[in-house]
């Protein structure tokens, strides 16, 4: 097939989702001719996300409408490496999605910042219950990057949002209603917290009665009209119930369409290429620059795009698997410990407490949001106390129900019969009256959980697929089991007539959803022997290469990622026009 | 019927108490509010017709089969301010809220009014026409603005009891509840999108939904339309299949980490009676 080699720019951005519009409007304000790649198709909320055909729950939520095509690329999973890997052909425990704006289109808005503590994880961990206390298999790393210096650019990135939220600690002012653990921040959100639901207050006045400290959870879908920073207006939500893998059609959901694109799309130095799916990143002899990258566009031509800087930001799985396909940085082998790209995958370890009420109590769980509800974070990362406990790591518990749709939330009591008529009593009886709590918890990495090229299986392009390698570690089983007791004695609290618990147990089955919280691959540090990319998110050997995501993360807290992945962006984006555009090099020696 | 009048009662802060004496008979209270008016309030029939169809040329807007709720509101609005109206205001300020409530109900169950003959569009309107249904169905990606249908249902049809019904209302009367969006002489959206929506339309682009709407057919009676969850009774009726005895499930479908039916390959769970630890 003829490549077509097309005029330099000066910057190309793989994937243009969260992470490429935010690098694609920096890189252009500074000056720089960008193009944009991505492999989906282009959307924007009118017409794409309109109802009613938006609420179609058949499309979207089970077939996956704006998912990633298994049929066109895929992964291939095994728990242990003495297993042979073999393809997902349906998407389950995770979604990776596709198209302009990527997974921010359809994600729930859920917003934390991480704490200092999850950034500086090995040290903390070491000052305070000694180097032996993490378990052996654990590879527990700190980021080379702390709280105090992500903070201006958590701030930057929930004021583009609009986040909705309140403050628990300003200027290091402890305020009442927020969160007590998080670190300082300068300012407030900038918008105020969303409405509290029914089965959310329940859940707030039980929390506070065993001593927790129950604060509004962050979101960006938001809690009224608000005008961001690039003077892009966002409309409140109206709590539809159709947040996660749905794009939002009320201008509601902080997305890239809604709070930034507009603004990059008018900026004659960005072009964007949609359905271009890259091939790989090309470097010159020495291997130590990249000098253009390979794609194929939807006509399937082929074309090699000339690039002075190159932005992987193609969502966490897809970034290592780009480096690998790359040949970019060394590849980890699990065997003997050395290499980098693949080290330190981790996920997300997820559990939940239901609560089932007599049927007075009307929970209407359709009448929601993505990141709507109360929450606690007293079992957040290392908030409390873990000496007599033997593990590491922590989960934020909270009634945050999102899903409360027709075909997919159907909550019966455990011996209840999985099908038939008792089963659609069941559903009839309980569905409007069940409160879900949920325990969303950390994931530390382990030796043997990496990420590689799979030797069998290849995508539609003939490239070889990402090989999934990941077991629940015995570590976040213990954590889990414990904190979702701690859950569950919330739920006991709830006056409901009936608890059940299902705290997270082994073995990992990625036919069951739980999130798509996939992090590491590409993990960030000061030592180039245990990192593939520096503090800025600088490639340690392609010095022209940054890649960022939740890749970058060296181990996944109780937290969700976007606030983080926003934060990073931002700050390798400032690294980048400060430093890099003055003087391309390494920003870090090694 | 009671159940949604408790409702309506709550959502609107009034005590439940005062509903509970509305239940029992027809809702005569309501029928003389409309038809013949009380001491502070003039009859409604005089501006909104004798069927609650209202009057186009006046502005006054058709009521019939509105959401009780809605129009509850909106009474309660013009009694506060809120929403600004000279004729309006006086009117709900000299009803207390029991009547409120009960002549909103009086409209809520009329039957729905339909027009003798379609709203007429010239052929000069047929751009603004093309041009609103554009709006209400799609939206406009240059101005922010979604698709009125995402709210207030396909067609305009409504979603009662939150969102009014748009389909059938008078054009002149919905030129004039956009304005006042605009000019904040109505201020009865909570989240905030109506004032919103309504600045970012110019005079060209309300004339063009007023006369789109205008001309949709009307929505159907509210009594068909209110869900009303179904009693266990109905569902026994309709057996589907033996009734399989409790079995451990394997790998059972989680949904947000959550178990979505059966129990999850465990030992059935006793009822829990422990008491909370505090």
């Amino acid at each position: 097939m003829t490549t077509t080699r097309l005029p330099e720019v000066d910057a190309v951005l793989l994937g243009v989702g969260l992470v490429g519009t935010l690098l694609g409007r920096e890189l252009t304000r500074a000056g720089l001719k960008v193009v944009g790649l991505e492999r989906g198709e282009p959307r924007w909320t009118v017409p794409d996300f309109q109802g009613p055909q938006m609420h179609d729950e058949l499309r979207y939520s089970v077939r996956k409408a704006l998912m990633q095509d298994t049929a066109k690329e895929t992964l291939t999973f095994r728990n242990r490496a003495d297993q042979v890997a073999l393809p997902i052909r349906r998407w389950g425990s995770f979604l990776p999605g596709t198209g302009l704006g990527g997974a921010a289109v359809h994600w729930n808005g859920q917003t934390y910042r991480f704490q200092d503590s999850d950034l500086r994880a090995r040290s903390h961990h070491v000052e305070r219950y000694g180097a032996k206390f993490i378990p052996d298999e654990v590879l527990l790393q700190d980021w080379g990057v702390n709280a105090a210096e992500l903070e201006p650019y958590y701030d930057r990135f929930e004021y583009l949002l609009g986040t909705s939220g309140r403050a628990g600690n300003l200027k290091g002012q402890r305020i009442a209603g927020g969160n007590p653990f998080e670190d300082s921040r300068a300012r407030d959100y900038p918008t105020p917290p969303m409405k509290e639901p029914y089965g959310s207050a329940i859940f707030r006045k039980a929390a506070a009665q065993l001593g927790y400290h129950p604060y509004p959870q962050p979101s960006s879908n938001l809690s009224q009209p608000y005008t961001n920073p690039e003077g892009m207006q966002l409309q409140s939500c109206m709590f539809c119930g159709f947040c996660e893998r749905y794009g939002c059609e009320h201008y509601a959901k902080s997305s890239p369409q809604t709070v930034l694109l507009p603004v990059l799309m008018r900026d004659p130095n960005f072009t964007l290429r949609t359905q271009c799916q890259v091939l790989r990143i090309n470097l010159d002899d020495a291997r130590k620059q990249a000098r253009s990258v390979t794609y194929i566009d939807a006509m399937g031509r082929e074309f090699e795009q000339p690039a002075k800087l190159v932005i992987v930001g193609m969502f966490a799985l897809n970034n290592v698997r780009m480096l690998l396909l790359s040949g970019i940085g060394r590849p980890y082998d699990p065997a003997t410990g050395l290499g980098v790209v693949g080290r330190n995958y981790a996920y997300q370890t997820m559990g939940s407490v239901n609560v089932f009420f007599d049927k007075n109590v009307n929970i209407n769980p359709f009448m929601r949001s993505g990141a709507n509800g109360t929450v606690i974070s007293d079992f957040v990362s290392d908030n409390f106390d873990h000496g007599p406990l033997g593990f590491i790591g922590g989960a934020y518990v909270g009634e945050i129900m999102s899903h409360g749709r027709p075909i997919e939330f159907h909550p019966v009591p455990p011996g209840t019969p999985s099908w038939g008529s008792a089963w659609k009593k069941a559903v009839v009886e309980h569905y409007n009256h069940t409160s879900n709590i949920n325990v969303h918890g950390s994931s530390v990495a382990i030796r043997r959980n990496y990420l590689d090229l799979d030797p069998t299986y290849r995508d539609a392009y003939g490239l070889p697929l990402l090989r999934m390698t990941f077991e629940f570690p015995d570590n976040d089983l213990k954590m889990s089991a414990y904190v979702t007791e701690r859950a569950a004695d919330i739920g006991r609290a709830m006056g409901g007539k009936q608890v059940a618990s299902s705290p997270r147990k082994g073995p990992y089955n990625v036919t069951q959803y739980q999130t798509t919280h996939n992090t590491g691959g590409t993990i960030m540090g000061s030592d180039p022997k245990t990192s593939v990319v520096n503090k800025y998110l600088q490639s340690w050997d392609v010095h022209n290469v940054f890649v960022i995501g939740a890749s970058c993360f060296p181990q996944n807290a109780s937290y969700n990622p976007t606030d983080t992945v926003g934060a990073l962006a931002y700050w390798a984006a400032d690294a980048i026009t400060r430093h890099y555009l003055k003087s391309p090099g390494p920003l870090v020696q090694a | 019927m009671k159940r949604s009048l408790i409702a309506l009662a709550l959502g609107l802060g009034l005590p439940a108490l005062v509903v509970h004496a509305q239940t029992a008979a027809p809702n005569n209270l309501g029928a003389r509010i409309a038809t013949q008016g009380v001491e502070g309030a003039a009859a409604c029939v005089g501006c909104h017709g004798a069927n609650g169809e209202g009057n186009a040329a006046g502005g006054f807007p058709k009521l019939a089969a509105q959401s009780a709720d809605y129009l509850a509101r909106q009474l309660v609005a013009y009694a506060n301010g809120v929403r600004q109206n000279p004729v309006m205001m006086p009117i709900a300020k000299g009803l207390n809220d029991e009547q409120r409530v009960a002549v909103s109900r009086y409209y809520a169950d009329l039957k729905p009014v339909v027009a003798a003959s379609p709203v007429n569009a010239t052929a000069a309107d047929a751009a603004s026409l093309a041009r609103g249904r554009t709006l209400a169905r799609i939206g406009d990606s240059q101005l922010r603005v979604q698709a009125c249908a995402n709210c207030h249902g396909p067609g305009g049809i409504g979603a009662p009891p939150v969102y009014p019904y748009l389909a059938g209302q008078h054009r002149e009367y919905l030129v004039a509840a956009l304005n006042e969006w605009k000019n904040t002489a109505r201020n009865t959206d909570p989240s905030g999108q109506m004032p919103s929506i309504a600045r970012a339309l110019s005079d060209a682009d309300i004339a063009a939904v007023a006369l789109y709407f205008a001309r949709q057919p009307g929505p159907p009676p509210l009594a068909s339309r209110v869900l009303v969850p179904p009693r266990a009774t109905r569902i026994d009726r309709v057996p589907s299949g033996p009734t399989a005895p409790p079995q451990p499930s394997r790998d059972v479908g989680v949904e947000q980490g959550t178990p979505t039916s059966g129990n999850q390959g465990q030992a059935p769970a006793q009822p829990n009676t422990s008491q909370p630890t505090k």
